[in-house]
């Protein structure tokens, strides 16, 4: 070794001091406090410059197919506000961003819209992964942040149990399962067997689990006679449905979703699945519309939010929203708006008509915290009939709808139809209590 | 676990086995098609190419446009025509930018065939959308027959012969043709090759053209049985890839092989053990790895 | 160049390492935390790749299963936190720094016994392992979705990103110094004897495997730090960390630097955080400019950037003795 023992000393010892010297600079310049933002005592002017929004959705991957439609239609309402006037007078600026899915993308662009081009809120399209990463920092950064769909359970039951600044839209995954559940149990009252394909990952086990608890309490005797597990994106489904075929089931629950749900039903018509099976699939009602005429009729499906619901001579909203979508994107995801687009409207309305109601009490651009006090209990109108936010786990509801299929030539694919919409609180735990609990007392009145 | 109790069971699995030995040999089919690709521009060119997955979701999303018209000569011609575009595009890809980095290590070749494997999966979904392409006509058309008493779609029986077939074909190219023996050669040894007269840049070139033609072959043929959908790209490179080093690296004989392995493993697998399907084609690659490290029909690999 | 020639040689390490530490501890003075927040990415991938250099760079063996040490890391401090309770980040992080000492002796003990690509196919293999485990193990890790990471506790503060950061950067530091000494040691010249030419070594009386296997172990210590800073960072711990996607992540991180320099990893983490944040952010086609960026660093950058620099440079002007390779 070329170096002595006392130059090494004395190297060390330079960086050892040198070290020290940081470390305390670093002690000092880092006390680790909590800042309050302080309460002003006027009410803030309404700001001149235009309203800054985050998006953060899932643009590439196969995440894309729900949330690409999402994108569009959410554009389309900051169109039309912007046209109207925009938020109190601010026009509405989107940033989008493209988290592919990823949580830790999601993270890294919640702390750069936050921190970096200092948006004001931040709507999330995103799996429930991301959910489950975005909404404690949103909760330690006290920035509104309103998730669409991230639909697990366990995002208000565990992760943020007490959210002040985390809202979530879309009907959560509890809904899904019991409707479907529900309506199995009107139209099909004697089926005992079952067996599931279902997506191996968080949702599709967290899915099934909830129908399967659901089912036990309206079937006692039921009985699962075949359980597979093919991983996400798979591309033959072949051995699952001859395995599900083999054990001789009454119904299969497809938990599936997006290519994955095609896939299998074009595998399984072709082998006679659901000849002798009835099929029930959570969430399916829109993944169907990519099979076309493939799809069989009389497959049981729940859905977040249908285009067809409420019906359009009834509910204008609904028809306005689904038509002018249909004009904009012909081509887009069969043409007609699927739930992240139902999502989108409320989202960037909810927003709207707290930042509206916060002013109208405390006559001044809200902050962050008047405008989760706003969106506490809000319900407004919009495509899918009265969303309504509930104040105690900021989890808004809406209808949910359960319908069977039915080739329809005028669309090219399969609709639901006759669709079953039950009011959520029918089909979700009260706040504060979690759903493994809840189900153990729930049922009863529909045996 | 599945608590397998009634009507099903071994007794089932023995009258129906046959319709468990199709299914493991369909998706057998597509994987050593894909596997097959992957393998001969490595044992040729030495480039693990990690873009193989992306040529073929190329391949499915490219078959969609002709599947979708119902037209069935258009249809039939499809299975020509995507692999010879793919086949070009692979070929575009060697004489454009991988020439380049031969004599690089391997490291910058993965770096740059994942580059490219970005690249293209995002010119897919610029092109087609976001959402999932079913084109189901040929599936429908080609109908069902009976197999012991269980439907079976004959399009998937059509899959397995037209691989059977391809791998016949490569076997006879590789075997006995005179182009075969020089590919062969310039896989063994690139400098004896070469300084034999062959010219190893064209080889390569034909290489990842025949490579990336079957890859775009796998993809029409496995798109009117499943949907073309992002993502599938990803699947495809890394079970091909655990495919390839089941058999062996750079044998098209071990991927054959392998890939019915694979297949039938994973169909009587998803049978008994549907739990830990995700596993099966890892707990696979352990135990050939562990037992025969180099793949069962693998040589001695040397960094070329 | 007078003043810098006046000062003794041996001072240069300890006086760069002074000037970076000073640099690093204040950049949060200049910068917003935003930046502070990337920069603590940066440093996180830059150790996580230097450990992964000390074995792909200095000991020549290509392991394409490296997320598991760092999820191996990430986990540990995740689930002690979230399940355990533990908040104290001392003794996280000594845990951390433990398991995976252990699991990649263990690893490292199997895989060391193959070479070339074996080797990289059955780090591979483990790694998809623990991705599995992390998958699967539902009720533990949470599966898919992962579990959410409350902030641990630093000698009683609370460790936000701020003063994480400020974790990082020492850490940072004092892992480049000690892996600079490394590097230099006899043990550090026996790994690239042995990356030059294991035939060779073993001749000379190198006991080959050994050897690997510390290189191994040590690169795996570094891994499992960079995810114990990973887990608080996000504050949030899922299956993907073990993906090979990520494994091959710190692949391209030490390339695109240049694994042939001593700083070629540490640059590359910071080019590769910066610019995939940014390229990310700014366009919604972003796979296909990464995947561009990445096919044009390939092809134009021999040696990493740093290392492509580092010649030209060389060349310009300091032509006198020509550089080898």
């Amino acid at each position: 070794m070329a170096e002595t023992r006392r130059d090494f000393l004395k190297v060390t010892g330079a960086g050892i001091v040198g070290l020290a010297v940081g470390a305390a600079a670093g002690y000092y310049l880092a006390p680790p406090k909590i800042v309050e933002k302080p309460v002003p005592q006027k009410p803030p002017e309404v700001p001149k410059e235009p309203l800054k929004i985050g998006v953060i959705t899932i643009l590439s991957g196969p995440g894309a197919l729900l949330f690409d439609p999402g994108l569009k239609a959410l554009q389309m309402e900051v169109e039309k506000i912007n046209a109207n006037g925009g938020i109190l007078g601010r026009k509405i600026e989107l940033s989008i961003k493209d988290s592919g899915g990823k949580p830790e993308n999601s993270v890294d662009f919640f702390r750069r819209l936050v921190e970096e081009e200092g948006v004001e809120f931040v709507i999330s399209g995103s799996t429930s992964a991301e959910a489950i990463a975005l909404a404690p920092v949103a909760e330690q950064k006290k920035q509104v942040l309103i998730i669409e769909e991230g639909t697990v359970a366990k995002l208000f039951e565990e992760v943020d149990t007490n959210p002040k600044y985390v809202f979530r839209i879309n009907n959560y995954d509890i809904l899904d399962s019991t409707s479907l559940a529900i309506a199995m149990k009107k139209i099909w009252p004697d089926v005992k067997k079952f067996a599931v394909i279902g997506a191996d990952y968080a949702w599709g086990h967290d899915t099934w689990d909830i129908l399967k608890g659901a089912i036990e309490k309206l079937y006692p005797d039921m009985e699962v006679v075949a359980e597979t597990w093919p991983p996400l994106f798979s591309q033959d489904f072949s051995s699952h449905i001859s395995t599900v075929i083999a054990a001789k089931p009454d119904v299969v629950a497809l938990v599936l979703w997006g290519g994955d749900l095609v896939t299998c039903i074009k595998q399984g018509v072709q082998y006679g699945l659901f000849k002798d099976i009835k099929g029930i699939s959570p969430t399916g009602g829109e993944y169907v519309w990519a099979a076309g005429t493939d799809t069989p009729d009389n497959l049981l499906m729940s859905t977040r939010y249908y285009f067809t619901y409420p019906p359009w001579d009834k509910w204008w909203p609904n028809r306005e929203f689904n038509l002018e979508f249909h004009n904009r994107y012909p081509d887009s995801h069969g043409g007609w708006p699927g739930f992240n687009c139902n999502s989108s409207y409320y989202a960037i309305h909810f927003l709207k008509a707290a930042i509206e109601r916060a002013y109208a009490i405390y006559g001044g651009w809200p902050t962050q915290e008047q405008v989760t006090e706003a969106l506490e209990g809000l319900m407004i109108p919009g495509p899918g009939g009265y969303r309504y936010i509930r104040p105690e786990d900021h989890q808004s509801l809406g209808y949910a709808i359960t319908g069977l299929t039915k080739q329809d030539p005028r669309y090219g694919f399969a609709i639901l139809d006759p669709i079953e919409a039950v009011p959520p609180e029918e089909m979700a735990p009260p706040p504060g209590v979690k759903w493994k609990d809840w189900i153990k007392h729930w049922g009863e009145e529909y045996l | 676990m599945g608590r397998r109790v009634s009507i099903g069971g071994v007794g089932y699995l023995l009258s129906t086995l046959p319709l468990f030995i199709l299914n493991g040999l369909f998706y057998a089919a597509t994987l050593f098609l894909i596997a097959s690709g992957l393998t001969i521009i490595f044992s040729v060119a030495g480039i693990l190419n990690l873009a193989h997955g992306a040529i073929f979701m190329l391949g499915a999303y490219l078959a969609t446009l002709t599947m979708l018209t119902g037209d069935i000569r258009l249809i039939i011609i499809t299975f020509i025509i995507v692999p010879f575009i793919i086949g070009l595009i692979g070929l575009g890809i060697e004489r454009g930018l991988i020439k380049w980095v031969y004599d690089r290590e391997s490291e910058y070749q993965l770096l740059l065939t994942y580059g490219l494997s970005l690249v293209l999966a995002d010119l897919v979904r610029m092109m087609f959308g976001p959402q999932p392409i079913s084109a189901s006509f040929l599936l429908r058309e080609s109908g069902v027959i009976d197999i012991l008493g269980v439907t079976y779609p004959v399009y998937n029986l059509i899959v397995i012969v037209v691989a059977l077939f391809v791998g016949l074909l490569l076997w006879l190219f590789l075997d006995r043709t005179r182009l075969g023996w020089i590919v062969r050669a310039c896989s063994f040894d690139r400098e004896m090759s070469s300084a034999l007269g062959v010219n190893v840049g064209l080889i390569y070139a034909f290489t990842f053209f025949l490579g990336s033609a079957l890859g775009g072959l796998a993809g029409a043929l496995i798109v009117p049985s499943t949907v073309a959908m992002l993502g599938m790209d990803v699947n495809a490179l890394i079970e091909s890839f655990i495919v390839i080093v089941i058999g062996g690296l750079g044998s098209i004989r071990g991927a054959f092989i392998g890939s019915i392995i694979v297949g039938l493993v994973r169909s009587f697998g998803i049978y008994f053990f549907p739990r830990y399907e995700l596993a099966f084609i890892y707990i696979i690659m352990a135990v050939v790895l562990l037992i025969r490290p180099r793949g069962l029909f693998g040589r001695e690999y040397r960094r070329v | 160049m007078h003043i810098l020639r006046s000062i003794p040689k041996e001072y240069y390490i300890p006086i760069s390492l002074g000037l970076l530490f000073l640099f690093l501890i204040s950049f949060p003075l200049i910068a917003s935390r935003y930046l502070i927040f990337l920069l603590s990415l940066a440093l996180i991938y830059a150790i996580w790749a230097l450990g992964y250099n000390f074995l792909f760079g200095y000991t020549g063996l290509l392991s394409f299963g490296h997320a598991a040490y760092l999820g191996v890391g990430a986990y540990t401090v995740g689930l002690l936190i979230a399940r355990v309770g533990i908040k104290s980040f001392e003794i996280l992080f000594l845990a951390a720094v433990l398991t995976s000492l252990g699991i990649s002796a263990l690893i490292g003990y199997l895989c060391v016994k193959y070479t070339e690509v074996y080797f990289a196919l059955l780090t591979l293999a483990f790694g998809e392992f623990f991705y599995a485990l992390a998958f699967k193990l539902y009720d533990i890790t949470g599966g898919s979705d992962g579990v959410s990471v409350p902030y641990p506790y630093l000698f009683g503060y609370l460790m936000d990103t701020k003063l994480l950061y400020y974790v990082v950067a020492v850490l940072f530091v004092i892992l480049l110094y000690f892996a600079w000494k490394v590097v230099n040691s006899p043990f550090g010249k026996t790994l690239q004897a042995i990356r030059e030419d294991p035939v060779k070594a073993e001749f000379v009386g190198i006991h080959v495997k050994r050897y690997q296997w510390y290189s191994f172990i040590l690169s795996g210590v570094y891994s499992g730090i960079a995810g114990a800073l990973y887990a608080p960072l996000f504050a949030h711990i899922y299956p993907d960390l073990f993906h090979w996607t990520t494994s091959g992540e710190v692949l391209f991180v030490t390339l695109i630097g240049g694994h042939r320099m001593f700083l070629g990893p540490v640059l590359g983490a910071i080019i590769y955080a910066f610019l995939r944040s940014y390229i990310t952010a700014y366009t919604i086609y972003w796979p296909f400019v990464l995947g561009l960026s990445v096919a044009v660093i390939a092809l134009i950058f021999p040696n990493g950037i740093i290392g492509s620099a580092y010649s030209f440079i060389k060349e310009r002007y300091f032509s006198k003795t020509v550089v080898s390779k």
